[in-house]
């Protein structure tokens, strides 16, 4: 055990004393005089129920959270009162400005009420009428085994870092967790999409992998951030759209639809999450950019492998409307890298090479 | 401290080639030929939907997995075509079946994601001002939430701690640590609401209950930390949920518990199923997991003494009279043993009897003149 009791309790006379003097009758209860505040927070629209902003009131909201947090490192809520002999629970992430997003709170919301369980919500059967040939089949499940992979590790990435942020945070953990099982849901979905009827699995991709190791280890939280949620999760959202936009039966429709969806509160937050981070500390752009760039090779990797390129060509029926696609996407990637304080990130980025090699 | 990939694409003759090639519609389609199995995989209950249960075929399912899958360290999802050598290395260490793995993880994955609800809208709050709440009720009631918003988070960061470092070819699990992640951080928020809109406010953190999670989130394996937090805290807090449920102030409160009740019984299901996997596959460690419920059982007595033992017995009186606190002890030393009694129940239940015998919590039963019961739960 790395965290060991300072005493036996069980076999510690003192809390045996407390124990017995309490269930006598005689109690301490002066915990009762002490509260952080009152306040009593109802729903302020009708119909949305009970919101993290209608709670998110004086001491309790986020609003007086410091930039860097030295009052508590434990896991007491926000705004509670906090006693002498609090331990401290080891978080690194202490900085408001390395987690934070004014928007946690309401993606969090939305993505609650956004749900979807693939098992049941996914009209599954419509694929025995899938509309599409054999060939585009096989291209299909080929892409869904890749959807696979990013839904497993980008479950993983915000699980590695969220156990390590400040309790002061608690929307960003929300939504962190959020993320875990909106990533896991992609896993699941594409999973079972791939396998449904007469199905396989098809090739794990050596530079979808490389990326997914690049995001994974990436040795910041703000980094592991830039590179998810606004790099990689540009493109899948681009994806969904254009499995949403090319789909011949109800599954795709929808799965192309959710993802999309889906992708799009990763984004959201990422943006947010940069632009407060770069207002806080500009200082952190060039780093930024520096790791960016090292992910952008990586996303070019991933959109010129031939277990994505490739199997995107055979559904579109060319490469013409793929390279259309690619350079849109770029397009607002870029835009959003922009939005976010990241700059113009045109000039550095391997990406347009790549979209000019496809395009001609 | 970040990987960079250990390919520059674009200064890549191959790379620059592929990409010409494709241009002139020469595609090589080599992942056609993945070699995969082709499985028959439909959903075999159309109200269930598509399981995991029915994907459990062939070398897709977790049937065939074996105790340590050797070869996939990356992202290649199980049953997929990979290379050993060509496959991005994500390190995990967490790569043995008995690790991680519990009987039925796959359906409380699915029951997870079929019952998920939601703290802003299934709660009738509005409703909270029609019924008359004593104050000292709600004071009692409001620590006892923020003692919940307090712990709850636990049962998200040690998964979370532990979750990326699983092989991914465990996936069942790691999507079920996901759903307990949303799960955990639902309850957080709706017992943060509660308080917040109570009328009393937050009241005081518990630094013996912090002692205790910083023990889980602190333990040396993910075994150890599941059998301290899914089975022992979880367990506790479970029973707990009942008990809250029994002297709910208001009928909101009522479902509250109601629905916190059946994501948690999942949790503590999920770390008694994990631990008889053990049992029942590596009994070797079983000694390991006894010092670790040693510690957590000695961190648990530590709590007796806080704040929220005096705030359940206010709740349970319904009042700081000497009959209603009179009361209050009855009712909250019952589940106090209560807490024990279904601890032990499912010691039993996976398979690890033999623990009750090393319980901490039998002389503690003995010392607060409960021996009685404590004999009725040997039998």
């Amino acid at each position: 055990m790395a965290y060991i009791a300072p005493k036996d309790y069980s076999q510690d006379p003192q809390i045996m004393a407390k124990v017995m003097k309490v269930m006598s009758g005689e109690l301490d209860l002066s915990w009762m005089r002490v509260s952080a505040g009152p306040i009593e927070a109802r729903p302020t629209k009708p119909g949305y129920g009970l919101t993290l902003d209608d709670i998110n009131q004086g001491s309790y909201g986020p609003d007086r959270i410091p930039e860097i947090v030295r009052h508590n490192f434990s896991m007491a809520p926000r705004g509670a009162i906090l006693p002498p002999g609090l331990p401290s629970l080891g978080y690194r992430l202490n900085r408001k400005s390395e987690v934070w997003s004014d928007r946690a709170a309401a993606l969090f919301e939305e993505g609650k009420s956004r749900r979807w369980a693939p098992a049941h919500d996914v009209p599954w059967s419509a694929l025995e009428a899938s509309g599409l040939e054999e060939l585009q089949q096989v291209a299909m499940r080929q892409l869904c085994t890749g959807f696979v992979s990013i839904g497993l590790v980008c479950a993983d990435v915000p699980a590695r870092w969220v156990w390590q942020m400040n309790q002061e945070f608690h929307e960003v953990k929300y939504l962190l967790c959020l993320q875990m099982i909106d990533a896991t849901r992609i896993a699941e979905a594409f999973r079972k999409r791939a396998l449904y009827g007469s199905g396989a699995l098809g090739v794990d991709s050596r530079e979808l992998g490389e990326l997914l190791k690049m995001l994974f280890d990436s040795g910041t939280y703000p980094c592991a951030s830039a590179s998810m949620n606004l790099s990689l999760f540009s493109f899948v959202q681009g994806l969904g759209r254009e499995i949403a936009a090319r789909a011949r039966n109800a599954v795709d429709l929808f799965l192309g639809t959710r993802l999309t969806q889906d992708a799009t509160r990763f984004i959201a937050y990422g943006i947010d999450h940069l632009r407060q981070l770069m207002r806080a500390r500009p200082a952190e752009a060039e780093s930024l950019n520096g790791h960016l760039d090292a992910i952008e090779n990586g996303v070019v990797g991933w959109l010129g492998a031939r277990e994505t390129l490739e199997p995107l060509v055979i559904l579109a029926g060319g490469l013409d409307p793929i390279a259309r696609f690619y350079a849109r996407q770029t397009d607002e990637y870029f835009e959003r890298c922009a939005a976010s304080g990241l700059g113009d990130r045109r000039g550095r980025s391997p990406i347009p090479k790549l979209v000019s090699l496809i395009g001609g | 401290m970040s990987y960079y990939g250990s390919t520059d694409y674009l200064a890549s003759p191959d790379f620059v080639l592929r990409m010409k090639d494709i241009r002139k519609g020469n595609l090589d389609l080599g992942w056609m030929k993945a070699g995969t199995e082709q499985v028959k995989i439909n959903a075999e209950s159309p109200r269930r939907g598509l399981t995991f249960l029915d994907c459990n075929r062939g070398s897709y399912g977790y049937d065939a997995l074996p105790e340590v899958p050797r070869g996939p360290r990356g992202a290649a999802p199980r049953g997929a075509s990979y290379e050993v050598d060509a496959q991005a290395d994500l390190s995990p260490e967490l790569n043995r079946k008995s690790d991680v793995w519990a009987y039925k993880v796959a359906s409380f994955y699915e029951e997870a994601m079929s019952r998920q609800w939601d703290a802003t809208t299934y709660i009738p709050w509005a409703d909270l001002e029609k019924y008359e709440r004593p104050e000292e009720v709600e004071i009692a009631f409001a620590q006892l939430c923020t003692f919940f918003t307090e712990v709850e988070m636990i049962a998200t960061d040690l998964p979370a701690k532990w979750m990326w470092r699983m092989n991914n070819q465990f996936h069942e699990v790691k999507h079920f640590i996901a759903s307990q992640a949303i799960d955990e951080a639902r309850h957080a928020e709706v017992f943060r609401k509660r308080v917040l809109a109570g009328g009393v406010g937050m009241m005081q953190a518990l630094p013996q209950a912090e002692h205790s999670l910083k023990a889980i989130l602190d333990g040396d394996s993910y075994s150890e930390a599941s059998a301290f937090m899914h089975l022992l805290a979880e367990g506790n807090v479970l029973t707990m949920f009942r008990f809250s449920e029994y002297i709910s102030p208001t009928p909101v409160d009522k479902r509250i518990f109601q629905l916190v009740m059946q994501d948690e019984a999942r949790h503590v299901s999920y770390g008694m199923q994990h631990l008889k996997w053990i049992i029942d596959h590596t009994p070797e460690r079983k000694e390991q997991l006894h010092i670790a419920l040693d510690e957590g059982e000695t961190f648990s007595i530590s709590q007796f003494d806080s704040a929220l033992f005096e705030a359940m017995i206010v709740l349970a009186g319904k009042g700081t009279k000497p009959a209603q606190i009179k009361r209050g002890i009855e009712i909250v030393g019952t589940l106090q043993v209560r807490q024990i009694e279904e601890y032990f129940g499912r010691l039993r239940r996976a398979g690890f009897e033999e623990r009750i015998e090393r319980s901490k919590f039998r002389p503690l039963l003995a010392m607060i003149g409960l021996g009685k019961q404590d004999a009725a739960l040997s039998s």
